[in-house]
Formats: C-alpha cells, sequence, structure tokens
C-alpha cells in the first residue's frame, strides 16, 4: 500500500462503518485512478478539496442521506430538529428585540424609560451601523420562516447572516476593551446560535426531506415572541417601580436569572423535558430519539450560557441570591438533559446496517 | 415518479453522470473523466463528491451496479444507466432544451428589434 492510499483510506475513516464496507475500495480505486503518477511519490497528500468531499459526503451520509441505514436516518431528524427548535427560541427571541428596537428608535412608545441608547446621528455611518445591528434579530425570524415552509437555503443564508451580525456586532465592541472574560463569556452565550445555525447547515444537506411545516409551526414562535415581549414590558415597567422601593431588588433577585434568553431557554428546555418524558411514559406511540436528543443537543449550549452568568466573585447577597438560582437551573438541566440522552439513545434504531445505496 | 430527483429538480451533476452512462456503463473514475470530458473541464467530481452523488441516483433507481471488476488489484465498480434514469435524463434534456429556446428565441427578438 503506498503513503497515499494509506493516508486516503485514513480520510475515509470519516465515514459510518456501513458505508465503507459497502464503498471504501471502489472510491480509493477511483481515487487512485485520478491521482495518476502521485501515487508514487511518497510525499503525496489527498487534496483538501478531496477530504472536504468525503467530509461532506460523511457529513450526508451519517445524518440520512441516501441509502443511509436507519440509525442515520434518526441522527437527521434530530439535527434538523435540533436547528427548527433552535431557530424557533431564536424566532422568538428575535420578536422581542425587534419590538425593543423599534422603541429605542421612537417607534414604538413603552410605559417605561429604556435609557439613552446611542444610536449615531441621522443619516451617519454609525447610524447605519446601529440600524443593521438593532435590526438583524430579523434574520431569525425570517430564517425560522423560510425553514418552515421549506425553503431550507433561504434559512441558512438568514442564520449565517444573523451569526455574521452578532459576531461582528461584539468583535467592534470587544476590540476597544479586550478582556479575555468578557469573551469567554461571550462564546457561552453565543453558542445558543451556532449549535442550532450548524445543525442547520449540516441537517439539511440536499438529500433531506423537504418538509413544509402547517402555518401553526411557523407562527407559534413569533406568536410567543409578541406574549413574550408583553410579558417582558409590563416586567421592566414593575421592575422600575420596584427599584425605587427601599426593599429592591427582592423577589427580583430570584426572578432575574430567568430573565435573559439563556434563562427563557432553561425554562422552556425544561418544560419541553418533562412534558416529553410524561408523553414517553404514557404513550407509546410518541416515542422518538428525534425529539429527546434534539432538546439533549439544545441543552448543553444552555447549560454553558446561564453558566456565564454566575458571579464568584462578589459575596453580597443579591449575587448570593443569583448564583442559588443558577446552581438550581444548572443542575435541573443536568437532570434533564441526561435523562432525554438517555431515553433517546434507548430509543435510537439499533444497527449501523449495510448501506443500501448500490443494492 | 423519480423520488428526490423530481422532488429537488436534477442538479447539473446528476445530469452529466447520467449522461455518462448512456452509451456504456463505467466505474468511478471512468464516470468523473467523462463528465469532465462532457462539460469540457469545467465540472471536474472529487470522489467524494461523485459517490454522493452515485448514491442520490442508485436509491432514486436512475443508476444501478452493472459488474465487478478487479484491475491492477483494485476493485472497480461498473454503473449502468436504468430505464427509469433513461426516462428521468430525456425529460431532463426536454426540459433544458425549452428552457434554451426560450432564451434563444427572446435573443432574437432583441436582436430583431434593433434593442441590442
Amino acid at each position: 500500500m503506498s503513503p497515499l492510499e494509506d493516508r486516503y483510506r485514513r480520510v475515509l475513516r470519516l465515514l459510518p462503518p456501513s458505508y465503507r464496507a459497502e464503498r471504501e475500495e471502489e472510491m480509493v480505486s477511483a481515487f487512485l485512478d485520478a491521482s495518476g503518477s502521485a501515487v508514487d511519490d511518497d510525499d503525496a497528500w489527498p487534496r483538501w478539496s478531496e477530504i472536504a468531499s468525503v467530509a461532506a459526503l460523511a457529513v450526508r451520509v451519517r445524518l440520512g442521506g441516501a441509502g443511509a441505514p436507519p440509525r442515520s436516518l434518526a441522527w437527521g431528524r434530530t439535527v434538523r430538529l435540533t436547528a427548527l427548535a433552535g431557530l424557533g427560541f431564536q424566532a422568538m427571541m428575535g420578536c422581542v428585540f425587534l419590538a425593543q428596537a423599534l422603541d429605542v428608535y421612537g417607534v414604538l412608545a413603552l410605559p417605561y424609560a429604556n435609557g439613552e441608547m446611542p444610536i449615531g446621528e441621522p443619516a451617519s455611518a454609525e447610524r447605519a451601523w446601529h440600524l443593521s445591528r438593532d435590526l438583524a434579530p430579523a434574520l431569525w425570524i425570517v430564517g425560522y420562516i423560510a425553514l418552515t415552509r421549506g425553503r431550507p437555503r433561504v434559512a441558512k443564508v438568514a442564520a449565517v447572516l444573523g451569526l455574521t451580525t452578532y459576531v461582528a456586532d461584539f468583535v467592534v465592541s470587544w476590540t476597544s476593551a479586550p478582556e479575555m472574560s468578557v469573551l469567554a463569556d461571550w462564546v457561552s452565550r453565543s453558542l445558543m446560535l451556532v449549535v442550532p445555525t450548524l445543525a442547520l447547515l449540516a441537517g439539511f444537506h440536499r438529500d433531506a426531506p423537504a418538509r413544509r411545516h402547517p402555518v401553526r409551526v411557523t407562527a407559534l414562535p413569533l406568536i410567543a415572541g409578541a406574549a413574550l415581549f408583553l410579558v417582558t414590558a409590563v416586567s421592566s415597567w414593575a421592575m422600575v417601580t420596584a427599584s425605587r422601593s427601599p426593599q429592591w431588588p427582592g423577589v427580583w433577585a430570584w426572578v432575574w436569572p430567568w430573565l435573559p434568553p439563556s434563562g427563557l431557554s432553561c425554562l422552556a428546555l425544561l418544560v419541553a423535558g418533562v412534558a416529553y418524558v410524561v408523553a414517553h411514559l404514557s404513550t407509546p406511540r410518541w416515542r422518538s430519539p428525534a425529539v429527546p436528543l434534539a432538546l439533549a443537543i439544545l441543552t448543553v449550549p444552555v447549560m454553558l450560557s446561564q453558566l456565564s452568568y454566575l458571579n464568584l466573585n462578589s459575596g453580597d447577597q443579591v449575587t448570593g441570591t443569583f448564583n442559588a438560582v443558577i446552581v438550581v437551573q444548572l443542575l435541573a438541566l443536568l437532570v434533564s438533559g441526561l435523562t432525554l440522552a438517555v431515553i433517546g439513545a434507548r430509543t435510537l434504531p439499533s444497527g449501523d446496517t449495510a448501506s443500501q445505496a448500490v443494492s | 415518479m423519480l423520488g428526490r430527483m423530481k422532488a429537488q429538480g436534477m442538479t447539473e451533476q446528476a445530469f452529466l453522470v447520467l449522461t455518462a452512462l448512456v452509451d456504456e456503463s463505467r466505474h468511478g473514475y471512468g464516470i468523473a473523466q467523462e463528465v469532465e470530458r462532457l462539460s469540457e473541464g469545467r465540472v471536474r467530481l472529487k470522489i467524494g463528491t461523485l459517490y454522493g452523488v452515485i448514491d442520490r441516483l442508485a436509491a432514486d433507481e436512475l443508476v444501478a451496479l452493472d459488474r465487478e471488476e478487479a484491475h491492477r488489484g483494485r476493485l472497480r465498480r461498473y454503473y449502468r444507466l436504468t430505464d427509469r434514469g433513461a426516462r428521468a435524463l430525456e425529460a431532463e434534456a426536454v426540459r433544458l432544451a425549452e428552457k434554451a429556446r426560450y432564451a434563444t428565441e427572446r435573443l432574437r427578438a432583441r436582436h430583431a428589434g434593433g434593442t441590442a
């Protein structure tokens, strides 16, 4: 075996064993035929484009591509559901952030003061930058709607643009005052956007079934977002009022850790997890590996994001209350995530059976 | 019914692979070579990409395994176009020809109108 063949076979290990058992020899044969005289060169390596093509094939095969075994099909559904749920949550938050932005620009008038927000002079480059940043949450709404209406390519473009804007916004602010702890916190929180986007890019490959969801699936996060905006508007007004009280923050110290996006997604994940476990135990026909595994996957970025809110450098009572609530959230997420992962793993179809691609 | 091909349209890669198999069955590298020749060097299929296309075509029963041969001690699998594949290719060719005809007619009208 030439060094080039040996290296290409190592690249092919990206593919599932069942696929390799079916295809490895002919892929190696085709690769070596295409390599010509390079086969005899001890220093030759497969080109990056060849490696990338095998990696892309591996993603498709592992996530339910053509001729994939049942287990890969189940993983494909899991990853697509992860993308759908993750984007749905971001679309819901997008509604809230968009409405808040409209308030900042004077389009909406909320019953409490949001404080002065720097948005730049009208018609200035700074205003254009703030506008593009503040309207970026709409991209997640567009992405979710496109995904549920069977347009995954549009959804991918919207999600990548949304993520790019999010990164650019951070880079601009961080470079003016670079601090490693701020960077670490931001990375933890950004995973709630990164994980669904990666799931979207990987799961909705060409072989994935194109599916239009019912309109109610499209509308649900948008309606929830509008409702959440009303709740946040009312609670912000109540907080502003309560902040004038000598007992401040009182009960708000217990509520505050639930209010950031990761706190809300923690609540949503816990409710969804309990609901799924009840359904799993009570109704066998609803058992599916995709739902518990998708919820378990989404639990990881939410935990890391919530972890970033822990403040161990301050010993005051309010911070202590924050930390206590966050620790309880993390423990609940850990138990829920592990339970769902175990249920999902047990429900997965067994057998990485041979590919049916050429049968 | 042509499964995914019909639902999502045929990609240029799939169209070229099917075209490469019209006259004879070919092995993987032979298909890649013929696709490159048919596209005048524009489409160069990487091996991972090629087998992704073959998987899809096989799943839709547009190509099938024809035979296996050993060449210099290495396995070569030859694929052939199925009847279903020939029908799908023909339908796609007609569709593309129609699109080309529309474009040609409009260009002719544009030139005749002196708006070039």
